[in-house]
């Protein structure tokens, strides 16, 4: 498998008045053709700021202020913003929490749809791209999509909502799909058929996907390989099962511990992680966990380094330091 | 949208009703005898008027008749266009209106378009560039054209186009362009001066009239493209902080678009309501303006009508405004259900 994305050191700062908002804080990861990885962690903690990086659709107050990420072998923070807009929705793609709002309530499906071919293909006629567009509602499980494509956001369910949404991101068969949260606002049913579909398409378009929610029960489902975020860091990365049965970060492992058996009924989990997670201005120097981490030591004053215990299982976390 | 359209239309009439209801309403603070003078229909009979006449005639109109009968009897006349002679403008009430509404219309119409489109382009680049020397620039224009009293610019601007160019005088046409306009050939199509005069083929007349609609324009726009403008750009602003527009980037649509497409589209929506505001402020008379500029538009006449207590005139504007207003409303909800979907199938 050869790397499609590759982000290094990425930091994203908000220079607000009252500080500046370390919202991504130097993470590195990569994403392998094909591969979905996944990005879990509490609300706040940066998945989405990580997202919009990528896409280099960061409002200011943000700045990325520095780092890589490479692309297809190229860095996309040298690329000029036409280069850029070329990429976003044609190589990598986005969805998002909320279709209701995520899609603009005054044009059509359809219209949307189509739209998203014609900004990258301009030779294309406004007829053909909506022909095309409505193949690709029949392709994401709208039925009667004929029909349907003449209709605006409101007048669809949430489910078929982010089934367009799908439809709108994939219509250009785009190397990288990000979701951000895709399932949290829909209900279990039509969460697990979001989730199949997205399995679906990333099979028949070989598609990767960076695949960011707050639900564990979720990441273990879909994703071959896993960072876990605090703070503006990845604290944890390593493929899928280990994450599961041996997680290294006490964060990880405090998340872990309070999830119910995955196969048990309950989704309504309470982290038992003692504390809650700081303002992004106030978290404390050296390891960002360090105020909510019952194994916290002197040592863990300065920032810990990531340290690969096992051959692609990496954590940053100064109990797993050697000299230590 | 044609359905909703015509769903629209036929509460029409029962808002006209309402209005008239509401007229009618205001018409019970007055007693008899002035109610009376809504029914005199020539100057003469209201010289000749002894106190057994006026009982006579309020005996006739059914003026001591019980409320229902009353207003069933106005409403008749009403719908005949019949609303009384007005004293202040010696003719009656209705060709009164009729005769000045057409300036005021030509007056708004020419007004509209300039403030609409200026305030809603300069919004949209003010809050495009939020904060930045541009946007206050255009904020700083806004600001002294919504705090400066209209008294105060006006004759400002009289000063400046007549007293300083003489280029633009006050009142609504020159003296010879007047006796061209009352002569048997000139031919009055529309009322507005502007469009008779092309029609007529006299385009001396059509600059005429052109000429002394600058100075109230002017006064007019500076006026209320602040407004439109305040509006254009905070739901501009506001429109370009929504997820969608996020999607818009996230798919590539090219900046251009994300704003005059996804985010103008969605600001334009109070927009609409506010326009429709001006435009029937300007349809119902601006006072001032038209003082400065010797204007004869209606709200002139209204103001007059007040100041003497022409009671069939401030009637007879009172439910002309109250139709304007039923109308306008209706053009304003047909607007909205164009730019917006939700409304349409609601
Ligand atoms: N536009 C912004 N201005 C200031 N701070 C922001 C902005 N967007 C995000 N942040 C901050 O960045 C941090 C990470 O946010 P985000 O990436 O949205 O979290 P999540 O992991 O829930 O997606 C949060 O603390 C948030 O307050
Ligand atoms: S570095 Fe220290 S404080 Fe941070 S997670 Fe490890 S043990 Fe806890
Ligand atoms: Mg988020």
């Amino acid at each position: 498998m050869s790397r499609l994305l590759e982000v290094l050191g990425l930091k994203t700062y908000f220079f607000m008045e009252a500080g500046i908002g370390k919202a991504v804080d130097g993470i590195s990861f990569y994403i392998d053709e094909g591969e979905v990885f996944g990005l879990v962690g509490e609300s706040g903690c940066g998945k989405s700021v990580t997202a919009l990086s990528i896409m280099r659709l960061i409002p200011p107050p943000g700045r990325i202020v520095e780092g890589k990420v490479i692309f297809e072998g190229e860095d996309l923070l040298k690329k000029t913003s036409e280069e850029m807009r070329d990429i976003r929705g044609k190589k990598i793609s986005m969805i998002f929490q909320e279709p209701m709002v995520a899609l603009n309530p005054v044009y059509t499906i359809g219209f949307q749809i189509a739209e998203a071919i014609i900004v990258h293909y301009p030779d294309v006629s406004w007829d053909e791209a909506w022909e095309r567009a409505v193949k690709m509602l029949e392709r994401v499980g709208i039925p009667n999509p004929r029909r349907r494509a003449e209709e605006y956001p409101y007048q669809m369910s949430g489910g078929m909502r982010q089934r367009a949404m799908i439809a709108m991101a994939m219509i250009n068969n785009p190397r990288l799909l990000i979701a951000d949260e895709p399932t949290t606002a829909l209900d279990v049913t039509i969460q697990a058929q979001i989730l199949e579909l997205m399995d679906e398409l990333k099979r028949e378009f070989k598609t990767s996907i960076l695949f960011i929610t707050h639900d564990l029960g979720v990441i273990a489902e879909v994703s071959d390989r896993v960072g876990v975020m605090y703070g503006g860091k990845i604290v944890e990365m390593g493929d899928v099962f280990s994450i599961f049965d041996e997680p290294l970060h006490p964060y990880t492992y405090g998340l872990l511990s309070s999830l119910p058996k995955l196969n048990e009924e309950g989704k309504n989990r309470l982290y038992a992680i003692p504390g809650v997670v700081p303002d992004l201005l106030a978290f404390p120097e050296g390891c960002r966990f360090r105020d909510r981490c019952s194994c916290a030591f002197l040592k863990c004053e300065d920032d810990p380094p990531m340290i690969e215990v096992k051959e692609g299982h990496w954590v940053s976390c100064w109990r797993y330091a050697e000299d230590v | 949208m044609l359905a909703y359209i015509v769903r629209r239309l036929l509460i029409l009439p029962f808002i006209l009703i309402g209005v008239t209801f509401l007229v009618f309403f205001m018409m019970q603070f007055l007693d008899p005898v002035q109610r009376l003078a809504a029914y005199i229909k020539s100057p003469e009979e209201l010289k000749n008027l002894s106190s057994e006449d006026i009982e006579r005639l309020i005996k006739r109109y059914g003026l001591d008749r019980p409320l229902w009968v009353q207003y069933l009897e106005w409403v008749k006349k009403i719908v005949h266009l019949d609303l009384g002679w007005s004293e202040v403008a010696h003719q009656p009430v209705k060709d009164a209106i009729l005769s000045r509404f057409p300036a005021t219309l030509e007056l708004a119409l020419f007004a509209v378009f300039p403030v609409i489109w200026v305030g809603i382009w300069l919004g949209v680049i003010s809050a495009v560039h939020r904060d930045r020397l541009l946007d206050q620039v255009i904020r700083v224009f806004a600001i002294i054209g919504w705090s400066l009293p209209s008294f105060v610019f006006g004759i400002f601007i009289l000063f400046i186009l007549y007293g300083v160019l003489g280029l633009f005088p006050p009142g609504r046409l020159s003296l010879w362009a007047q006796a061209v306009v009352s002569s048997q050939e000139f031919k009055s199509y529309t009322g507005l001066l502007v469009i008779d005069g092309i029609l007529n083929g006299r385009f001396d007349v059509a600059l005429d009239a052109l000429r002394h609609l600058v100075g109230p324009i002017i006064t007019l726009s500076y006026l209320w493209w602040a407004f439109i403008l305040r509006i254009t750009r905070s739901s501009m602003l506001e429109a370009l902080n929504k997820e969608y527009i996020t999607t818009a980037r996230a798919k590539g649509v090219p900046e251009r678009l994300v704003i005059h497409r996804h985010a103008k589209r969605n600001a334009l929506i109070p927009v609409v309501t506010v326009a429709g505001m001006m435009v029937l402020g300007l349809l119902g008379g601006v006072v001032i303006t038209e003082t400065i500029f010797d204007y004869p538009g209606i709200g002139r006449l209204a103001a007059t009508a007040s100041q003497q207590l022409d009671y069939p005139l401030i009637l007879g504007i009172t439910l002309f405004y109250g139709f304007l207003l039923v109308v306008g409303n209706l053009i304003v909800d047909v607007l909205y259900a164009i730019i917006d979907p939700r409304v349409r199938l609601e």
